[in-house]
């Protein structure tokens, strides 16, 4: 018996939709590549601190629709089923269809640009487990073992996205800077 | 015409973000009370004032602190205050007494894979510089629309 739209589905996702910090819970192509880039830093000083791995598709779900029909860019009846989330978005009437998400993209703390026209992703490199977040920090100078064995020198700067001595000992491990979101890296840099 | 803006102007501490009644700005000492301009990018700009109701710790009571973000934004330096906004935003960019004229300015907001970019610009006939730039993570992925930074 599906349940309707609204609050109950954000402690719903709180619960069995959550995403993960786990380095583990990666793919394991780009698992191995993160330990090796990630264990290189820390033998050399860094400290890495992670923020999100592999994000939950189930989650996404949610928020990509409940997103859009808040927002009023679809009909209720348009959004797609996923199995293992038996939710009913179309309440048989349209406002509260889009009340019910709304309550949804509220407690999920949703940014609605009032430019935007793009929900949240039903798909990406962290639902792939193509991707990680993390902020990594070193004082001074440190030098990192690449792939390859050879040490590059490190000087830290504080907008990661400038550092781009940091990509290249981040590529030589196959964990690939995208420079628009400070802290994420990924396997083919998106 | 539009005169240059002021270099001596300290963007990071008289500018900053909003997302709903949360103000997320590089400056820890902003008293209850305050009064400032919000801003909302976009065409029709909207402009609406707020004022500061005292310091947020937590997402219950800003959505930038939310579990998925907390760690990425607190890392960014940002102080975050609750704040009565009126009426209320869901995004936007806030700008105290002390930046200058709302005239002075270009307003800009982008989503890049999985954030939001504000920025405040010169004028063009001024010369178009960045003045400050607020990076907000949400934590979860989007479709991005910001300009490509060349490499």
């Amino acid at each position: 018996m599906p349940t309707k739209s609204g609050h109950y589905w954000v402690s719903w996702a709180n619960a069995f939709a959550k995403n993960s910090e786990k380095i583990d819970d990666l793919a394991p192509t780009f698992r191995d590549n993160v330990r090796q880039f990630v264990q290189a830093l820390t033998e050399a000083g860094a400290t890495v601190s992670v923020s999100a791995t592999r994000r939950s598709e189930k989650r996404a779900y949610l928020f990509h629709w409940s997103w859009k029909i808040s927002q009023g860019k679809c009909k209720p009846s348009e959004a797609t089923k996923m199995i293992g989330v038996d939710i009913e978005w179309d309440h048989g009437d349209d406002r509260l269809s889009r009340a019910g998400a709304l309550e949804m993209a509220r407690a999920f703390g949703l940014a609605v640009p009032p430019w935007s026209t793009n929900p949240p992703s039903l798909t990406s490199s962290h639902i792939r487990g193509e991707a990680i977040d993390m902020t990594i920090r070193w004082t001074g100078v440190i030098r990192v073992r690449q792939k390859d064995g050879a040490d590059m020198p490190l000087a830290f700067t504080p907008n990661v996205m400038a550092n781009s001595a940091l990509h290249r000992v981040g590529e030589s491990y196959g964990v690939r800077k995208l420079v628009t979101d400070a802290p994420h890296w990924s396997l083919n840099g998106r | 015409m539009a005169q240059p803006v002021t270099q001596a102007i300290d963007y990071d501490r008289n500018v900053g973000w909003l997302h709903g009644n949360c103000l997320a700005i590089l400056n820890p000492e902003l008293p209850a009370g305050s009064m400032f301009t919000v801003v909302v990018p976009g065409v029709p700009q909207r402009v609406s004032s707020a004022t500061i109701v005292g310091r947020a710790y937590d997402g219950e009571t800003c959505m930038a602190l939310l579990e998925d973000r907390r760690q990425v934004n607190e890392g960014s330096g940002y102080s975050f205050y609750r704040v009565d906004a009126r009426p209320e935003v869901n995004l936007g960019i806030a700008m105290l007494g002390t930046a200058g004229r709302l005239d002075d300015y270009a307003f800009d907001a982008c989503n890049t894979t999985e954030g939001v970019v504000f920025s405040l610009k010169a004028l063009p006939q001024a010369g178009g510089a960045t003045l400050w730039r607020g990076y907000y993570y949400l934590g979860y992925d989007t479709e991005p629309n910001c300009p490509v930074p060349s490499q």
